[in-house]
């Protein structure tokens, strides 16, 4: 099946399977492969993007699903080369180790924030509660998302 | 889609009901709430009308699953899905909701308490699809509450209960409606603690046994997750604590 | 002060979170090779089994399956040699690296396909008819002992391997004590579960006679050696590649059936073979840890001096002896005591086998299963004793003077760890000022 959507500000169209899911399209059929697949159901977040603005688990979402919508990765978070501030606030507090968890927490922090500058601790721990670390124990993230929200918040004022 | 990334169902044909026009309202109305089928938990979640025109069916809601989940999840999806843990089927029974079904033979209206066979099972026909969760009016002083537990934030309930109840003119709980999910095969009223509580004042002693009624009248399965005495225990503990927070606070 | 020294005591970025945080690591399973074909694993679905037939006409006649290996293909099967004690006995336990006959546990390998991707190597794997007798099982360690199911006939035994760990005389520490406890204390079943789940993308350069391998991680050489053994191959014809590797925390690395399935698959078809794991296989496939229990005492001074402790362990190993399958076995017979001065010791630990996924390392491998039975026993102790827990810690703690301190004696020879040597700082007294604090634990 032909499907056309835009990634990362880009149109594209693909062909696939109907039953190929939007992780294995960005990863093998479009060579994004920022976007990790841990548990293809849904348990893990590793897989999170943005679509249509709000963060999703591309792993629970097949391909002909995304027709016609606006697809965010991990790799369109930026657009040249230097780190946003999300990144380089989660280089500061080191809140990565391995990286395979890296780009969901950074899809998923970036989707609440754009909407919710303001998020409070809770609200942020809420949010990534959807997303598995094993290496570093969650806090140097969410100190990391803390300290991101102020570049949102001025982002936000007109 | 867990179940066909594990094979469990391979389905030939899949059809995307994204494009069916009028199944993603919210109306709020004089005969209460009707949800379309493709409403999902995030616009649940931000239509401020719910706070006053359903605040029991927000509360739930915001216990599903995830973030990023709750992006997605939608409406029919949940009530066909029928997950005996699952949040909305418990809205569903508790408050004596419809749901609405359209298939080759027309629509048909379903009670809530009736469409939840077992887990995982309900009365939907393979040919039809839900298309509305209608719930009856919410009046404003209404006594209610939503109570969970679960290990994490976004697993599943390992049981959950749901109630609302009126007061009449003397201050006796009326119209009491109790519901319990996680702890049972398919979510269900707890019927004899409504009629534990109905025409009585809610006072320590009332809950006490009110919550010793739940526990008997549950009737949890044994898994990996938790025995069935535990559940019991929980469903217990979870009432006491719901019918506190409805009496003091109104809401909770 | 202008210091010659940048680093230390500053908080240095490191320079992999650059690509990490963009996206671009490199992680197997964003590795590719031009013409490589996908790989998918059948696995046994039954925990004991002789394996009558594997039938893989259906699964060829699959478009897009290009092959399917079974032991036919592999002929004499090679075993998984242990990476750490090696001891005498264990020959006898070692894991082939795909089911031929018999069938030990959920998900052990029993076929390989060869696909145009992963979807349709799945596709063939769900069609392969597979014939197995089921055996009953071993569910655990008890009736692992029981000896009524035997997992190796000829072996005679499912114990693997008894240790002992043996200092003083602790029978007679036992007679003397003031006070003695005596508790049953047991640890589940664990697995490691780092976010990225297994896999590797072998390639064969015939011409060449090169086999390289990428998704290797922590012990490359010697699997590298392994793995050359294993194909026929000097060890300079094989090149095991690390690259991102989504944590590992003591399970991911070691040597495992797919390191020699994936890399025979790519010479065997002569085309270069990914296999990315998924999570629920991963569940069964990856080494499990931990699952121990025990009956052990502690023999005290009613001023709260340890005197002694003794007792058995027993570790429910699973299926087979792994590469370091050892390792939790050993460290529960020698180190139970952890930071504490004990001068007699007697401790054994038997290393049973179950019918299910074989375990090894993980996080403080025999550190963490004995430190909860030895911090809980004292604890116990303590309140027998009606002292303050924390105070009978710091009492039995080992000190410098007590450096080099000796460790039990292990048997059998040649698995003992060395003595601990060094000093260390007493913690400090941060507890006595935490109010009611509920225990104080040294790992």
């Amino acid at each position: 099946m032909r499907v056309s959507f835009r990634i990362n500000g880009d149109l594209v169209a693909v062909d696939v399977e109907p039953r190929l899911h939007l992780g294995d399209c960005l990863r093998d059929v479009l060579s994004l492969t920022g976007t990790h697949l841990g548990c293809e159901h849904g348990a893990c977040g590793a897989c999170t993007v943005i679509v249509d603005g709000a963060a999703v688990r591309a792993c629970l979402m097949l391909t002909v699903q995304v027709e016609g919508a606006s697809v965010i990765t991990v790799e369109g978070l930026l657009s040249d080369e230097a780190l946003s501030p999300l990144q380089t606030a989660f280089r500061k507090h080191h809140a990565l180790q391995c990286g395979f968890c890296t780009p969901g927490m950074l899809t998923t922090a970036h989707a609440l924030l754009t909407e919710e500058p303001d998020a409070d601790v809770d609200r942020i721990r809420s949010a990534l509660s959807g997303n598995l670390c094993r290496c570093t124990g969650y806090i140097p993230i969410v100190e990391a998302v803390l300290e991101a929200r102020a570049a949102y918040r001025k982002a936000n004022k007109p | 889609m867990p179940v066909l990334a594990f094979r469990l169902a391979t389905p030939s044909l899949l059809v995307d009901l994204r494009r069916l026009p009028g199944l993603g309202n919210i109306a709020v109305g004089d005969d209460g709430l009707r949800l379309g089928a493709l409403v999902r938990w995030r616009d649940i979640e931000d239509d401020q009308r719910l706070a006053a025109a359903h605040p029991l069916l927000r509360a739930a809601i915001a216990h599903v699953a995830h973030y990023q989940v709750r992006n997605r999840g939608t409406v029919g999806g949940s009530l066909a899905h029928a997950d005996p843990a699952a949040e909305l089927p418990g809205v569903a029974v508790t408050c004596e909701g419809e749901i609405t079904l359209f298939g080759p033979a027309g629509s048909r209206t379903i009670r809530a308490g009736d469409f939840f066979t077992g887990p995982l099972s309900t009365l939907r026909q393979p040919d039809e699809i839900v298309t509305e969760l209608h719930l009856p009016k919410w009046p404003s002083h209404r006594r209610w509450a939503f109570r969970k537990y679960a290990r994490r934030e976004g697993d599943f309930a390992l049981a959950g209960i749901l109630l609302f109840y009126d007061e009449d003119r003397q201050g006796a709980v009326s119209n009491a409606h109790v519901g319990v999910i996680g702890a049972c095969p398919r979510p269900h009223r707890l019927t004899g603690v409504e009629t534990l509580l109905n025409g009585h004042a809610i006072d320590d002693g009332l809950i006490r046994q009110a919550a010793a009624t739940a526990a008997e009248e549950v009737d949890p399965p044994d898994d990996l997750h938790a025995d069935a005495a535990y559940r019991r225990g929980l469903a217990a503990t979870l009432i006491e604590r719901g019918l506190r927070a409805a009496a003091q606070h109104g809401s909770a | 002060m202008i210091g010659t020294n940048r680093y230390i005591g500053s908080p240095v970025e490191r320079i992999e979170d650059l690509r990490f945080l963009r996206g671009r690591g490199q992680f197997v399973g964003d590795l590719k090779r031009e013409t490589m074909l996908h790989a998918a694993i059948l696995r046994s679905p039954v925990a004991h089994g002789l394996v009558a037939t594997i039938d893989s006409t259906a699964a060829l006649a699959k478009t897009g399956v290009r092959a399917v290996i079974t032991a036919k293909d592999i002929g004499a099967v090679p075993r998984i040699p242990l990476r750490l004690l090696p001891l005498p006995g264990t020959e006898r336990f070692l894991q082939p690296v795909i089911a031929a006959d018999r069938v030990r546990y959920v998900g052990e390998p029993v076929a390989i396909v060869l696909a145009d991707s992963p979807a349709l190597a799945e596709d063939g794997a769900g069609v392969i008819a597979l014939d197995i007798e089921q055996l009953p099982p071993v569910p655990d360690r008890h009736a692992s002992g029981r000896r009524e199911i035997l997992l190796f006939e000829e072996a005679g035994t499912n114990a693997a391997m008894i240790f002992t760990g043996v200092k003083g005389d602790a029978n007679a520490a036992f007679r003397e004590a003031d006070c003695v406890r005596r508790e049953r204390f047991a640890v589940q079943r664990y697995t490691a579960l780092p976010m990225e789940p297994r896999g590797l993308l072998a390639d064969w350069d015939a011409a060449q006679g090169r086999m390289t391998v990428l998704g290797a991680a922590k012990v490359p050489f010697f699997n590298r050696d392994t793995l050359a053994a294993m194909l026929g191959l000097s060890p300079a014809q094989v090149d095991l590649i690390e690259n991102d590797v989504g944590g590992g925390f003591g399970a991911r690395g070691e040597f495992y059936p797919e390191d020699f399935l994936i890399p025979f698959a790519a010479r065997h078809v002569g085309r270069p073979v990914r296999w990315l794991e998924d999570r629920r296989e991963h569940l069964t496939a990856m080494n499990h840890a931990r699952e121990a229990d025990c009956e052990v005492e502690i023999a005290c001074r009613s001023d709260g001096t340890i005197l002694g402790l003794r007792g058995e362990v027993f570790v429910d190993l699973g299926a087979y002896v792994r590469t370091n399958g050892l390792i939790a076995p050993r460290t529960l017979a020698q180190c139970l005591t952890g930071p504490y001065r004990v001068q007699n010791v007697q401790m054994t630990s038997t290393a049973l086998l179950t019918n299910k996924t074989p375990s090894g390392t993980y996080r403080a491998p025999g550190r963490y299963e004995g430190s909860f039975f030895c911090e809980r026993l004292i604890e116990l102790a303590a309140l027998d004793l009606g002292i303050d827990s924390a105070e009978m810690r710091r009492k039995n703690l080992i000190g410098a003077a007590d450096m080099p301190y000796r460790l039990p004696r292990l048997e059998p020879p040649g698995a003992s760890m060395k003595c601990c040597t060094g000093s260390w700082r007493r913690p400090s007294n941060r507890s006595a000022s935490v109010r009611r604090p509920t225990g104080v634990s040294n790992v």
